[in-house]
């Protein structure tokens, strides 16, 4: 593509600025893949029906597949590589990790940040609560349930943290 | 650790680390420098001849560094090998790429190969393709008869295979038996549906002779062989290395046109190239499968027909007529008098999902014919259905 055509964008992504020469039709997540190589968010459908490629986007989940690069100029953005802290992982990954929420893997960074949403906004959801909040995030490997199960375990342990 | 301490014990796996932090390596996420991307053009058409594929403003289009159809390589790279089958089997000749007709929705005409991931999907928009439709065959019994439309040109009609399995004897059976129950039974279509679409990235070292395939599969090992056989190079010229494999149920145990094509494109273009599977794409050229069949229980007949897909993998054939996937016609349980055939024929897509892999298909007509035989059953013996499997196991 000519330069000429192509958009200057600002995007903040896990704390470090970045600044790049984007086509105006890039979508967002072949920019946080391609452009800036973080790899973590997925792509499972370019349609935002499977929810692999969810980051947070402004403290919103968003399905990257469906946002174009220059949407988010000027965004603060979180991806999966930004969640934990150092070596010292998310309540959400721990919980993951020990309640096996996750086979293949696939779906999970797009499972977690959904999660993570849901969390911000609801610190002690209800089963049905997570099933509805998860709604849009497709697993084909766990039938979910070990996913619920990990979302409470974080939930709780996060609540007993805050509590503290 | 010793196993007793491992029963019931909440394990934690080794590879999670990695992938609850986005840092897994499923194929589209390995990048090796001066990487190419591949783009593939698919039919529209079920069954059509190709009358001509115009490529030139494809071959012009900025980015593009090669456009290849299937006429044009199809004497440079062989057809999809298979790995086995009964003697009965029919191979259809699978080009990588449709070489005069194609034979399903989603079959591959023509790929592009460009310097960037976007540039490619906008040449195959410039690449004209002329079809004549040709009829088309969608239900497995109607291929069957005579004067239905033969898909693959090679064969006399549309048979994969024939496959029968007989044990004791059936005729006295059902000449003793006290009630027979005929039933007509259709599968629904299987479609294993991985959240990883297929990807395959090649590389080809000049100076060791050395091609190095990294593809989204479940059978690394027999990639490589075929890869080999389709490339002509030796065993020990190809590596295959599975990355993390975002999900597969079956539909990655096949070795696909793509895996031939990009290791084919490596060796040509002596650079990277890469193909990442699109969903639509997913939908129409990975493999799915339907059964449709009558099932007479008392002991067991029955007579199945698996609707393979037109041109699908060999191997694909293969899964329903290994006698496992017969004697699960028994569904676990004791009979003494069984007579199963299958028959695959090409006719419209087809495969089977490792979570049913056929055995779902046989316990159904085993479990169906067993609840049609629960009323007469109970009424006759005064036993349950319950207590009629439990006898039976």
């Amino acid at each position: 593509m000519d330069a000429a055509t192509k958009k200057k964008v600002s995007i903040r992504i896990n704390g470090v600025e970045h600044s790049h020469e984007v086509e105006p039709r890039l979508l967002l997540v072949h920019f946080l893949r391609d452009v800036i190589g973080l790899t973590g968010t997925h792509i499972g459908c370019e349609t935002s029906i499977c929810g692999a490629c969810t980051i947070m986007l402004d403290n919103a989940a968003v399905k990257s597949c469906t946002v174009l690069a220059v949407q988010a100029d000027g965004a603060d953005l979180l991806t999966i590589e930004g969640l934990a802290q150092g070596e010292k992982l998310h309540p959400l990954q721990e919980a993951f990790w020990e309640c096996h929420g996750l086979q293949c893997g696939y779906c999970t960074p797009g499972m977690i940040l959904c999660a993570h949403q849901l969390l911000l906004r609801n610190p002690q959801p209800a089963e049905d609560e997570i099933r509805h909040a998860l709604d849009g995030n497709l697993c084909r490997c766990t039938g979910y349930q070990h996913i619920v199960d990990a979302v409470q375990q974080a939930a709780k342990r996060m609540g007993q943290k805050t509590k503290k | 650790m010793p196993v007793s301490k491992l029963v019931g014990a909440k394990v934690k796996r080794r590879e999670d680390p990695r992938l609850i932090r986005g840092l897994g390596q499923y194929v589209d996420d390995i990048n090796l420098p001066n990487t190419l991307h591949v783009a593939i053009l698919r039919s529209p058409h079920a069954h059509a001849r190709i009358k001509s594929i115009e490529t030139d403003a494809a071959r012009r289009h900025p980015g593009v560094v090669a456009v290849v159809t299937g006429a044009e390589i199809k004497d440079q790279i062989g057809t999809l090998p298979t790995s086995g089958g009964n003697e009965t089997l029919r191979v259809p000749k699978h080009y990588v790429l449709a070489v005069d007709k194609v034979c399903h929705v989603g079959e591959g005409i023509a790929a592009v190969v460009a310097e960037e991931r976007y540039t490619a999907p906008d040449a195959l928009d410039l690449i004209r393709v002329e079809y004549e439709p040709l009829p088309v065959v969608s239900d497995p019994e109607k291929a069957l008869t005579p004067g239905s439309p033969v898909i693959h040109s090679e064969w006399p009609d549309n048979v994969a295979f024939r496959s029968d399995l007989k044990h004791g004897n059936l005729a006295k059976a059902f000449k003793e038996a006290d009630k027979i129950i005929t039933q007509r039974l259709v599968h629904q279509r299987l479609a294993p549906i991985a959240i990883e679409p297929r990807g395959v990235l090649a590389h080809y070292l000049s100076s060791d002779k050395e091609l190095t395939v990294w593809s989204s599969t479940q059978i690394p090992h027999m990639l490589k062989s075929h890869l080999s056989q389709m490339l002509k190079l030796s065993e020990q010229q190809v590596r295959v290395i599975a990355p993390e494999v975002g999900g597969g149920f079956g539909n990655k145990l096949n070795v696909y046109a793509e895996e031939g094509l990009l290791g084919y494109l490596a060796l040509k273009l002596n650079r990277p190239v890469k193909w990442t599977e699109g969903r639509r794409e997913n939908i129409q050229a990975t493999i799915r499968i339907a059964l449709q069949g009558h099932h007479r229980y008392r002991r067991l007949s029955s007579a199945f027909h698996a609707s393979h897909s037109a041109l699908h993998r060999p191997d694909a054939f293969r899964l329903l007529q290994d006698p496992r996937d017969q004697h699960r016609l028994n569904g676990g349980f004791h009979q003494q008098d069984v007579h199963g055939r299958l028959s695959g024929r090409g006719q419209a897509r087809g495969h089977l999902c490792d979570r049913a892999n056929g055995g779902s298909h046989c316990s159904r007509a085993e479990d169906r014919s067993r609840e049609g035989a629960k009323e007469k059953l109970s009424k006759t013996c005064g036993v349950s259905v319950q207590d009629r499997n439990r006898r039976s196991l």
